[in-house]
């Protein structure tokens, strides 16, 4: 009697049950795939988070333009130049006034400018902010030097690169168009659409932050008191 | 009897037929670690995303709080009068309006804002009200109008007329001047009567200031204006307020709101 004993192939040995080895090299790839899962879940929702305290933002836009129109003056010498500057220099508007219900690291800044020469037609952008660091302060900077024209991306000139913060609003001086900034690599930060520049932009943004501490931008044409 | 072919290994189905008991240990522990970190990345995504909702529900009630102040502070007429003291607020409104209530219309209302005690079991913190009056002579079943005085006769009326009037409204307030109340969730028919005035229930420390001619914001005492004299108005009402729902977390309770109002801008 002659018994045929089949060869091992690969198949049978695989349905024999795994090795330690492969066993382990299963795993690994498991723990790659669910550690790079679970990366993008506090990033997600840290981008929710945002867009909640947002709601937050517009009200705080709504109340500073509000506080704008009650202390501005249009016969201000201060709004000679026809191009955006904080209403917050020189108290025109009160230290107070200016945070959000008394608190430290929550408010706005107002940037207003004339928009129709020798008439009370005012272009106002409240631009409403909570400071990574409460005890910090917010600043605003116009920086020169800029590529001129409708850009996408902002070419950042040296020196200036801490001020472009992801989330924050480049602010073309002379016309009031603004535009979010939506990544910066390197000398460049990108934009959430296109903006005319003058070769100048104009940021809102806090010191040794991440990101920026701007929460919402509100634009409105309006008079100010004689 | 005479075996050809390849003959298996002694050992060799051993290591080729599975695991051992130790190996498939310690594979399923290192699983169970992995798991485990997952697991705590996930609780702390479901902690954000619970503190997310409770900041997005508590930023978008005082949204509509704040949607509300504005829509009536717009219609403000400096035909009547506005009366404000630390923690209430009640002025008069131009255009027609019409009650909720019941079926009376108007060309004025009387809007009032302040806290009520929750008389509701369980409860904790105030009722932000809403209080509205159609000014009307004609007498109509509802509870959101006057029938006294119209609105017409409010702007002919003296100052000591208009300061009387005043006092009979704040007596009015839901329960009465002395401790307004409401009960939200209403237990009775009667007391949802009443469930239009609130605007948001587990509301604290209400603040009402007003800004004088000068810019600076008052808050002491209380502040009655006229038709009779123009200047005397305010110049802004600001609102501050506290949203505490028990339901939130910890952390996101008890957070405080403003809302600023230019008047006649």
């Amino acid at each position: 009697m002659r018994y045929r004993t089949p060869a091992p192939s690969n198949a049978a040995q695989r349905a024999g049950g795994f090795s330690l080895v492969e066993m382990l090299i299963a795993i690994g790839i498991l723990a790659v795939a669910l550690s790079m899962a679970s990366a993008m879940f506090p990033m997600g929702m840290r981008d929710v988070m945002r867009s909640y305290q947002n709601s937050l933002g517009t009200l705080i836009c709504q109340n500073g333009a509000g506080l704008a129109r009650l202390h501005l003056s249009a016969a201000d010498a201060y709004w000679a130049e026809a191009t955006l500057k904080d209403a917050g220099v020189g108290a025109r508007i009160p230290a107070s006034d200016l945070k959000y219900a008394g608190q430290d690291g929550l408010g706005y800044v107002a940037l207003c400018r004339r928009a129709t020469a020798d008439e009370n037609d005012f272009q106002l952008l409240v631009v409403s902010y909570r400071l990574a660091d409460p005890s910090g302060s917010i600043s605003v900077s116009t920086v020169p030097g800029v590529n001129s024209g409708t850009v996408s991306e902002i070419t950042i000139p040296g020196g200036h690169e801490a001020k472009f913060q992801i989330g924050g609003a480049a602010i073309n001086p002379a016309t009031g168009e603004y535009a979010r900034i939506t990544a910066v690599s390197g000398s460049t930060a990108m934009l959430e659409h296109e903006l005319s520049l003058g070769g100048s932009v104009l940021l809102v943004h806090e010191a040794d932050a991440g990101r920026s501490p701007v929460l919402a931008v509100l634009a409105t044409r309006t008079a100010l008191k004689p | 009897m005479t075996h050809t072919g390849t003959q298996r290994q002694p050992n060799r189905p051993a290591a080729r037929g599975g695991m051992t008991l130790i190996e498939m240990l310690v594979a399923v522990g290192i699983l169970t670690l992995i798991m485990m970190g997952f697991g705590m990345i996930l609780g702390e995504t479901q902690k954000l995303v619970v503190s997310s909702q409770a900041t997005m529900q508590s930023n978008s009630t005082a949204q509509s709080i704040a949607h509300t102040i504005r829509t009536d502070l717009r219609n403000l007429s400096r035909a009547g009068f506005l009366y404000a003291d630390a923690d209430t607020l009640m002025f008069t409104t131009a255009g027609t309006v019409f009650s909720i209530t019941g079926g009376a219309k108007g060309t004025g209302s009387v809007i009032s804002y302040g806290l009520a005690n929750n008389e509701a079991a369980g409860a904790s913190g105030g009722i932000l009200y809403r209080q509205g009056w159609v000014l009307s002579v004609a007498p109509k079943d509802g509870e959101d109008h006057w029938n006294t005085v119209d609105f017409a006769q409010v702007q002919t009326q003296s100052e000591g007329q208009t300061g009387t009037l005043i006092t009979s409204l704040l007596n009015y307030a839901p329960g009465g001047v002395s401790g307004p109340t409401l009960r939200v969730p209403p237990s009775s028919a009667g007391d949802l009567n009443n469930t239009w005035q609130v605007l948001a229930p587990n509301c604290t420390n209400l603040q009402v200031a007003w800004m004088d001619a000068s810019g600076a914001w008052q808050n002491s005492g209380s502040v009655t204006v006229t038709h009779h004299d123009q200047r005397a108005w305010p110049r802004a009402i600001r609102l501050r307020f506290n949203i505490d729902d028990p339901q939130m977390p910890e952390a996101f309770r008890d957070v405080e709101y403003e809302v600023v109002c230019p008047i006649g801008n």
